[in-house]
């Protein structure tokens, strides 16, 4: 099982999808499907993509009458603590396993 | 010259607790040049030196993507004398990439295994001992937040200034990639100005795994055009020898080494499927995640309203009683009983806001109730649930994160559109979120629920926040079909914070600030909401003066009336209720008190200057004791075991002013009309700084395409609920 593999099942898939589906899918544990997910993260080919945190805007709105908390304070923007990690950049398929082994 | 430390590592390992722990009362705290993100900067004696040190921000590798790993990729660019990497002991596969990536990079390295006692409580046995070997460095085990290994890491810091630097880790990344790195090294050295900023050969790898941040720092150097374009070439040469990406390339085999380095270090060699990934696959199934979703959700209002009701009784109890008599009390000895500003004080702020306070309690339960969730990593499962029935109506995956928020505040929800990848995806979440149902109409839930359906308020208010939902997915599924069809789905991955027993002091936290945050809008907004209303209310337009006018002949009865033929087909076209809705425009909990306000009627002027301070407080306490017996009995409730079956039947004046108000704007269909309007509230705009939010993120137009669309869609809904109701035969 490799990172390649992972990358392109990630890329390939209809839906957004948890470790464990993905640990499903290719036959592997959770354990290992977070593991990988990590070192693609380490390598700058996944990222977390949450875009910025809301809170520390919403004072400019008057939300809460110029006594904004601040982005990590903010005691009404929950977070439900899930990371959606995302492919960077357009993803090509790998190539056959023939093809990669050349350089293993 | 001082020598530099940096203190390094994945976030949440740790590393601002060592840092404290490390400089003590020696720090400072600043922003990075350019950016928001705090730089927390020192000094710590080690080894008889004076170092400067800084606590660099939380990455997981050196290629640098986000604005933290460039300031993290900027500072080691800078080459400390020594770096302090932190690792998660609970989690040392992770931390190893950032270490390997260190030491590739050529930097001294000290790494201190925090979370120690953690993982020994977890039983994660770790060879530091081995670790230190293979990573040819001092790993000291520390507690950062006790200070413990604090002295043995300052002498490991000590040895390591004293010691010449270490050579760069070399990691076999096979024969191809070899080649490539061997001539692009070769080509890096041959010109100084770029060999001098690290070794040659981690800069052509970092090049080669295509280092945007790197390549940027090259570029102006003199020969440094010449090095990128060896280094495209060289990248180039790699993806057509071996058919992948560079970048991946590396990946791989770096990945393997780090694999095998924390076997080595653990003995583990993986688990098998554990009891956390069989009820991951419940609670995140589409159909039966969905159902486990909807009885957690029933199960937490009913927590929310029927347990929590003493206590909103008693503190309704105390403010119209005790607090009112003390405040009229204080004013006849300020010479102001009698006047305007006794009106202002009772009527006004007292019944407004006061209005609004006697539901902390409920908010509590319901931040109690959500903050135990959020911390046991449930809500993690919840927003997957959420992002499943949103994907399938073509409403974007990641639309969940915004409607989540939306349950507490639309305005951050609002704001938290820009996580979304198009402007299609923010627009459409954006006109979505203000359907879901946020904290500040629960207080109209709780007070309407309670009058006309007695008994089943949690269930009344899981209807609602469920019709919020359904709402926002037939909108949805309407915009995403017709003015804002789908692009290609971005994909990503979702991953889930692990379970775990929720922390007593991390859910107290939780509730203070929400309950805080809920108390200052009382004390700011809904203040002045209160106070305009009073105003409005005292001004008369048919006879009467400044305070002494029937309330249905002042400015606020005018505005109102004029608006009340529209609500008429709805149920609830008496003056008050229109009166109510149009100042909870400025936010939802004004609803609440403007109908204090409207409702409400003093207490007799004998009654309340009747009771002394000492039998207030004891009348205060012994209500008290009496809503927390009441409150025990009603707990069993929550599962249908009634033992709280004595009920007084009595119901304050305000409950029978509005109970009777809605039966007879809605000819005797009071139940009916009552949950219509709590629809309409459900449905229309949020307030004014929702309002103000939309306007910022998506400009006027849609702005108003959403008041309006919000407006409507909010009365044909409650005309559905009360004209279908009364075809029905319903209430």
């Amino acid at each position: 099982m490799t990172l390649a593999i992972l990358l392109d099942e990630i890329a390939g898939a209809a839906a957004p999808l948890t470790p464990a589906e993905l640990g499903n899918r290719l036959g592997v544990s959770t354990e290992d499907i977070d593991a990988m997910l990590a070192a693609l993260r380490a390598h700058g080919l996944l990222v977390a993509d949450r875009g910025g945190e809301p809170a520390d805007v919403c004072e400019r709105a008057g939300a809460c009458l110029g006594s904004c908390p601040g982005p990590t304070n903010c005691a009404l923007a929950s977070d439900p603590g899930v990371v959606p990690l995302q492919l960077v950049g357009p993803r090509r398929r790998s190539a056959p396993v023939a093809q990669e082994s050349r350089w293993r | 010259m001082k020598p530099s430390i940096a203190i390094a590592g994945n976030p949440n390992t740790g590393k601002t607790s060592l840092f404290n722990s490390l400089t003590e009362s020696r720090q400072q705290v600043g922003n990075w040049p350019g950016q928001t993100i705090e730089l927390h900067t020192g000094q710590l004696e080690a080894g008889g030196v004076t170092c400067d040190v800084v606590d660099i921000p939380g990455i997981y590798g050196l290629l640098a993507v986000s604005a933290e790993e460039r300031i993290a990729a900027a500072c080691l660019l800078d080459r400390p004398d020594v770096v302090i990497t932190v690792v998660d002991l609970t989690n040392l596969e992770q931390s190893l990439h950032v270490i390997t990536q260190i030491a590739e990079a050529g930097l001294t390295q000290v790494v201190a295994a925090n979370m120690s006692d953690v993982a020994e409580r977890r039983g994660i046995r770790v060879d530091l001992g081995r670790l230190a070997r293979a990573l040819a460095t001092d790993v000291i085990p520390t507690v950062a937040r006790r200070g413990e290994g604090r002295d043995q890491l300052l002498d490991a810091v000590g040895n390591a200034l004293a010691a010449s630097s270490a050579p760069p880790l070399v990691i076999d990344y096979g024969p191809v990639v070899e080649q490539h790195l061997a001539v692009l090294t070769a080509a890096i050295t041959s010109v100084p100005c770029v060999a001098s900023i690290a070794p040659a050969r981690w800069l052509a790898i970092q090049m080669i795994s295509s280092d945007e941040f790197l390549r940027g720092r090259i570029a102006p150097l003199p020969g440094g055009a010449e090095v990128l374009v060896a280094a495209e070439r060289a990248r180039h040469e790699i993806e057509a020898d071996i058919g992948l990406e560079a970048g991946l390339a590396l990946a791989e085999r770096r990945f393997d080494h780090v694999r095998r380095l924390s076997r080595e270090a653990t003995g583990h060699n993986g688990r098998g499927p554990v009891a956390s990934d069989r009820v991951d696959r419940v609670l995140t199934h589409p159909i039966l995640g969905f159902g486990v979703f909807l009885a957690v959700m029933w199960l937490v209002l009913k927590i929310t309203a029927d347990v929590t009701a003493p206590y909103l009784d008693w503190l309704d109890e105390v403010i119209a009683g005790p607090v009112s008599r003390w405040a009229v009390a204080g004013l006849a000895a300020l010479g102001g009983d009698g006047t305007w500003v006794e009106g202002l004080v009772v009527d006004g702020v007292l019944a407004g806001v006061g209005g609004v306070l006697v539901f902390i309690p409920v908010l509590v339960g319901l931040y109690l109730t959500l903050a135990v969730l959020e911390d046991s990593g449930y809500m993690a499962r919840a927003a997957i649930v959420m992002e499943r029935a949103m994907r399938a109506i073509g409403v974007p995956g990641k639309a969940f994160l915004p409607m989540m928020v939306g349950f507490g505040c639309t305005v951050p929800a609002i704001y938290a559109t820009r996580t979304l990848d198009t402007h299609r995806d923010r627009l459409l979440t954006g006109l979505l979120v203000p359907f879901m149902s946020c904290s500040a109409r629960l207080p109209v839930y709780v007070l309407l629920a309670s009058i006309f359906f007695a008994g089943s308020t949690g269930s009344v208010i899981f209807l609602l926040y469920l019709l919020g939902i359904v709402v926002a997915v037939a909108v949805g599924a309407l915009l995403g079909r017709t003015m804002l069809p789908e692009p290609d789905p971005m994909p990503f991955v979702m991953v889930l914070p692990a379970f775990r027993l929720p922390n007593a002091h991390t859910v107290w936290a939780l509730v203070r600030r929400r309950t805080w945050a809920f108390v200052e809008g009382a004390g700011t907004l809904i203040l002045m909401a209160s106070i305009v209303v009073w105003g409005l209310l005292a001004i008369p337009v048919a006879g009467g003066s400044f305070g002494d006018t029937d309330v249905a002949d002042s400015a606020f009865g005018a505005i109102a009336s004029a608006t009340s033929t529209l609500t008429e087909p709805l149920g609830f076209g008496e003056w008050e209720q229109t009166g109510a809705l149009m100042s909870g425009f400025v936010a939802k909990e004004v609803v609440v008190s403007t109908m204090n306000q409207l409702y409400g009627e003093r207490e007799p002027a004998d009654k309340a200057r009747g009771s002394g301070f000492l039998e207030d407080l004891g009348e205060i306490g012994s209500s008290f004791v009496g809503a927390t017996w009441a409150t025990m009995r009603a707990i069993p409730g929550v599962v249908g075991l009634d033992f709280a079956q004595v009920e007084d039947g009595t119901s304050s004046q305000v409950e029978s002013r509005i109970r009777d108000s809605f039966e007879s704007a809605s000819g005797g269909h009071g139940s009916l009309a009552a949950l219509a309007f709590m629809v309409f509230v459900l449905l229309y705009t949020p307030c004014i700084a929702a309002v103000g939010a939309l306007r910022d993120e998506f400009g006027t137009r849609w702005m108003a395409v959403s008041v309006a669309g919000q407006l409507c869609i909010a009365w044909l809904g409650a005309l559905a609920v009360f004209q279908l109701g009364r075809l029905l035969g319903l209430g």
